[in-house]
């Protein structure tokens, strides 16, 4: 019972609660270099979506507590520190309320980190879609298409098959398909070449193409992956193939008098609406080359009604539990009269307003919590010139 | 592919959290991490309709890799013209190269076939750009030599490209990159740089030495194909075929040096360092453009490839000619590769020295046939080939197909293998 209570004293102290800012504090520092040589993704994953990380300071290696983990023992504190085990007086509910916005605030964190989706939809003037792909997951997707043009699609996430290597394959069932799927080698960032009677390979060539890995990219978004796969039939009969990220149409497949497409892909989304890009507008900077501002003019098409919006940069479409932000234009290289492209990055966040709610609450806790403090001191200035 | 109502994302990030910390994997949430591998299943399927998007099947490797089939068959390429600038300028990709998206400033982009680390690419900017001068000394400081004064400058061969004057250059020392942070030894860069009032241009080959020195010749033919959709080509005309220099320009000559390209005609080929040293000693020579034959009566010529010299077509078999440097393998070497992709037991030293010899090259030349063996149904039932195995190159000619038209086309072959001759 002593230790337990030790253990309640521990997690609740002040001092854990300022180690834990400091910690935190540095991991934001650390994180920061580490972007710069290894880009924003992997500075993420290693300081920030870690419960532990080991930091390379030089030759010394430095084990330390992820930004996931930290956050974890933080929100503990707060809620034994700052509502169990606080005085409730009418003094400290300012406090109290105050600690309720910031535990609001990470658990804003915590949805957004675990349950939103976040991708883009890119599309030329004329364009329409209603899928968004993810920057950086990949997927296998087979795809039937149907008579009535619809699509059946099933899809294995890249979690299922991003160890497969040889000697540790990753098996993917279909279920209900006529094949399943068998990935012999994965390779987070690849090349496809054409085996030349002169070019060595030692790997599989497959129908005269083959897979080059490539050193991971600073930006992940750049990484294109690729992967060796057999199909095998309900017979038992098997056909290999290469699967490439940046393949202009699927792999072809046929069973049963069924025809599939397969393909590795972008994460994506439905999206219950379409979106149509109608015309999209960029402004530069005086006698630059630099954009001033952007925007996009869309028609969100939903059942049967339209609505035209306009998509900037500040000012984002929220439909249906998503919200498109004009994020970006293309091809970077463009010159005037050139056709454009506009990326709008779609976020399904369901704690999207939770920031506001929490800082509001924050505010209120605050402003009570000072009210008092004003109160006492014009009381006890009061009391003094008396 | 997720559905609106579908959320597999947060429990695949819970898994990855789980696999990322022993202490959650083994106290917090035990059993929730996913190896990458090993069984698992594809999703339930969803139905639904895509908007504004062709579902495309039915596409060849060459089609969805973005090498057509025709292109790669014919071992030319796939861009027939789709420029980033709105096909502004066009191209034709090289024999084993691969196009790659526009990046950046870059308006062409290839890799070249085999090889990760060697580039490509023609950059497209505003203007003088920095101007001649500063853009060469920026690539010599790239591959870690020092700049070269503007009378050296003014002595680097010149070509015409698209219609303009440009300065070719070759280097070789250390790769430092743009920013600087490379250090690979061995690298060499073959570049052509074209400054204009209006625009320049600069058709850039960065790799390692070995590599670049191999795609000479395709970098040639790249920056030939090159043309602005104004009519303005550069590329050879190919018209008819009668297989010989004199009488139409289908030769090898004519395909693969186009005249507005070539190197001035006094210049050796290129070499490391911008040093010419004569043809004899140079690995790097353009091979490829100095030979003619005489096609035999009915052969119909067939569709360019990779390697090939020439492709014949005769009553369902096919003959072609590849030229290799050095030795090639040897004669033992690619007869025994014959003989294994015939499924046939491998020759002996002995019965190689008995195979029938032909004059060829102004040497000799080894015939030897091959029927199909047991064990490779799916070959060609004879092949019948010449070898012409030198120390600096050697010329194979493959004749494969059914048994009863290569004995009956035997004579049309090694008349054909002896027509073969260099250029003068």
């Amino acid at each position: 019972m002593k230790f337990l209570a030790s253990i309640v004293d521990a997690l609740s102290s002040l001092w854990l609660s300022c180690t834990l800012l400091v910690l935190l504090a540095l991991l934001t520092w650390l994180g920061t270099l580490y972007q710069v040589d290894h880009g924003l993704f992997a500075a993420q994953v290693k300081y920030f979506d870690s419960l532990f990380l080991i930091h390379q300071a030089g030759r010394v290696a430095i084990p330390l507590p992820g930004a996931t983990l930290v956050m974890g023992i933080l929100f503990v504190n707060l809620v034994m520190g700052g509502i169990v085990r606080l005085r409730k007086t009418k003094a400290t509910f300012g406090i109290f309320v105050t600690h309720i916005g910031i535990l609001m605030l990470i658990a804003a964190g915590f949805v957004k980190a675990y349950y939103s989706e976040d991708g883009h939809v890119t599309l030329f003037e004329g364009q329409r879609s209603n899928l968004f792909e993810s920057y950086h997951h990949w997927e296998v997707a087979i795809t039937e298409p149907l008579p009535s043009g619809e699509v059946r699609e099933s899809v294995a996430a890249q979690e299922d098959f991003v160890a497969a290597a040889p000697g540790q394959p990753a098996i993917l069932r279909t279920g209900s398909l006529p094949f399943d799927v068998e990935m012999s080698r994965f390779y987070p960032n690849c090349d496809v070449f054409p085996k030349g009677p002169m070019v060595g390979s030692d790997v599989p060539v497959v129908d005269g193409f083959f897979l080059q890995a490539r050193p991971l990219e600073k930006e992940n978004e750049q990484n294109v992956a690729g992967a060796y796969v057999t199909l095998i039939g309900r017979a038992g009969q098997r056909r290999e193939a290469i699967l490439h990220g940046a393949s202009r149409a699927p792999l072809t497949v046929e069973y049963d008098g069924r025809r599939f497409g397969v393909a590795l892909r972008r994460e994506q989304w439905v999206m219950p609406f379409t979106v149509a890009l109608e015309n999209f507008e960029k402004e530069d900077h005086p006698r630059m080359m630099m954009p001033k501002s952007f925007s996009s003019d869309v028609v969100v098409v939903e059942d049967s009604s339209e609505r035209k919006v306009k998509i900037s940069m500040n000012e984002p479409l929220r439909q249906e539990g998503l919200v498109l932000y004009q994020a970006s234009w293309g091809p970077s290289n463009a010159r005037p009269g050139d056709r454009l492209f506009s990326t709008l990055a779609v976020v399904r966040n369901p704690a999207d307003q939770y920031p506001l709610y929490a800082c509001i609450v924050i505010a209120i806790g605050l402003v009570m919590h000072f009210s008092l403090k004003l109160k006492k001191h014009i009381r006890h200035e009061a009391e003094q010139a008396a | 592919m997720k559905a609106p109502h579908a959320a597999p994302r947060p429990r695949q990030k819970l898994d990855a959290l789980c696999t990322k910390g022993w202490l959650a994997a083994l106290v917090l949430l035990p059993g929730c991490g996913r190896p990458g591998h090993g069984e698992a299943s594809f999703s339930e399927p969803i139905t639904y309709k895509p908007a504004g998007q062709t579902f495309t099947l039915g596409k060849n490797d060459s089609e969805r890799f973005g090498v057509s089939a025709r292109d790669f068959a014919r071992g030319t390429a796939a861009n027939a013209g789709a420029s980033a600038a709105g096909g502004k300028v066009h191209w034709e990709t090289p024999p084993d190269w691969v196009e790659l998206s526009p990046t950046g400033s870059r308006e062409a982009n290839f890799k070249v076939a085999g090889d990760a680390k060697t580039e490509c690419y023609l950059t497209r900017l505003a203007g003088i750009a920095g101007g001649l001068e500063s853009n060469i000394n920026r690539w010599r400081a790239q591959i870690s030599l020092p700049p070269l004064s503007a009378a050296e400058i003014a002595e680097l061969p010149r070509l015409e490209w698209l219609g303009a004057e440009a300065v070719l250059v070759n280097f070789e020392g250390q790769w430092k990159g743009m920013s600087g942070s490379e250090a690979e030894e061995g690298w060499r860069l073959v570049g052509l740089l074209s400054v204009r009032p209006d625009e320049s241009l600069f058709l850039k080959m960065v790799g390692p030495s070995e590599v670049v020195g191999a795609n000479l010749e395709p970098f040639v033919r790249l920056a030939a194909s090159f043309h602005d959709g104004s009519g303005h080509s550069h590329e050879a005309d190919t018209g008819a075929d009668t297989g010989s220099p004199t009488e139409a320009p289908t030769t090898n000559a004519a395909r693969e040096k186009p005249a507005d390209i070539a190197l001035p005609v006094d210049h050796p080929p290129i070499t490391p360092g911008g040093t010419p040293v004569p043809a004899a000693a140079s690995a790097d020579s353009l091979h490829g453009s100095t030979f003619r034959w005489t096609a035999p009566a009915g052969w119909a010529r067939g569709a360019e490839k990779a390697m090939r010299e020439v492709t014949y077509l005769v009553d369902g078999a096919e003959c072609y000619v590849t030229l290799l440097g050095g030795t090639g393998g040897g004669l033992l070497g690619n007869v025994t590769r014959w003989c294994g992709q015939l499924g046939a037991r491998p020759l002996s030293e002995s019965e190689l020295a008995q195979l029938q010899r032909i004059e060829m090259l102004e040497g000799e030349g080894v015939i030897v046939k091959i029927l199909r063996g047991e064990s490779a149904a799916s070959a060609p039932e004879a092949l019948l080939g010449a070898l012409c195995v030198r120390d600096d190159r050697s010329l194979f000619v493959k004749f494969v197909g059914p048994d009863g038209v290569i004995e009956a086309q035997r004579t049309a072959f090694l008349d054909f293998c002896r027509s073969l001759a260099p250029l003068q």
